[in-house]
């Protein structure tokens, strides 16, 4: 794999993007779900959660790079995770708890918004002691949703809107077998980028994918 | 000094093996083919000698 495509395949695929991407998931599994069935409002859905789980984290990171506690974004040395993951793990927290009492959130996405977060601090304690891909747990995670979301929350197809009435219909072990494929290829980049060795990535994989289970079995 | 070639053979077999679990879990149970799914495609590179 090209080195340039690893690089996007990494950026694209951040672990922080994960929880966005769970939400469009589960928008086009269950458009009404949410209670919005127009794109407007489902784009609006999508950027205010995005505000938490991404913007914020990578501002904190920018500002610990800025002030020198962190030697670069990547954050390649273990020691330099760790502040990092409590900052980001504070707001995926207040996010979680948000969910849970806000009683509009459906308990499928409320599942999954804790899923990541018990991901995220099970990472950060593995953390403490080995390095742990968090590429992998976020693919690891992703997988996971898509299985639980399958069984439970959707009626075995999902829905792309491509446009005016166009809607293409894609059965979910297909979706399902891009996830995985998906998962393979981040992990493929992250060892041609020498960010991580196998053992990394299997913890991560591991970790992500239990987290949903985890929270499911808590939720439900 | 003398070049030492890795032998894929193992692999080609554990590729064919797992292909064909793959697939006939994609016509018996569809819905977990997934599950086998990153073997074929890890043992397929291995043989390839990719990675």
């Amino acid at each position: 794999m090209p080195r340039r495509v690893a690089y996007l395949l990494s950026v694209v695929f951040h672990p922080l993007l994960i929880v966005s991407y769970m939400l469009v998931i589960l928008l086009m599994m269950n458009p009404y779900l949410f209670g919005v069935n127009n794109w407007s409002g489902q784009i609006r859905l999508v950027i205010i959660l995005m505000f938490s789980t991404f913007f914020m984290p990578v501002l904190m990171v920018g500002m610990m790079k800025k002030l020198d506690l962190v030697s670069s974004l990547e954050l390649a040395d273990r020691q330099e995770r760790i502040l990092p993951y409590i900052l980001t793990g504070f707001f995926y927290i207040v996010m979680t708890a948000f969910f849970m009492y806000h009683p509009d959130t459906p308990n499928a996405f409320t599942t999954f918004v804790l899923g990541t977060t018990i991901a995220l601090f099970a990472s950060f304690v593995v953390n403490l002691f080995s390095k742990v891909s968090a590429h992998a747990t976020g693919m690891g995670g992703l997988v996971g949703m898509i299985v639980i979301a399958s069984w439970q929350f959707s009626s075995g197809t999902i829905f792309l809107q491509l446009g005016g009435d166009v809607i293409l219909q894609v059965n979910v072990v297909v979706v399902l077998g891009l996830a995985v494929l998906m998962a393979g290829l981040v992990g493929t980049a992250r060892l041609q980028l020498k960010a991580h060795v196998i053992q990394d990535l299997y913890g991560g994989y591991l970790i992500g994918f239990l987290s949903q289970f985890i929270a499911l079995r808590f939720i439900f | 000094m003398a070049e030492t070639t890795k032998s894929t053979a193992k692999y080609w077999l554990f590729f064919i093996i797992t292909l064909a679990i793959t697939l006939a879990m994609l016509i018996f149970v569809p819905a977990w083919f997934w599950v086998v799914l990153p073997f074929p495609i890890t043992f397929f590179v291995l043989a390839l000698d990719w990675m």
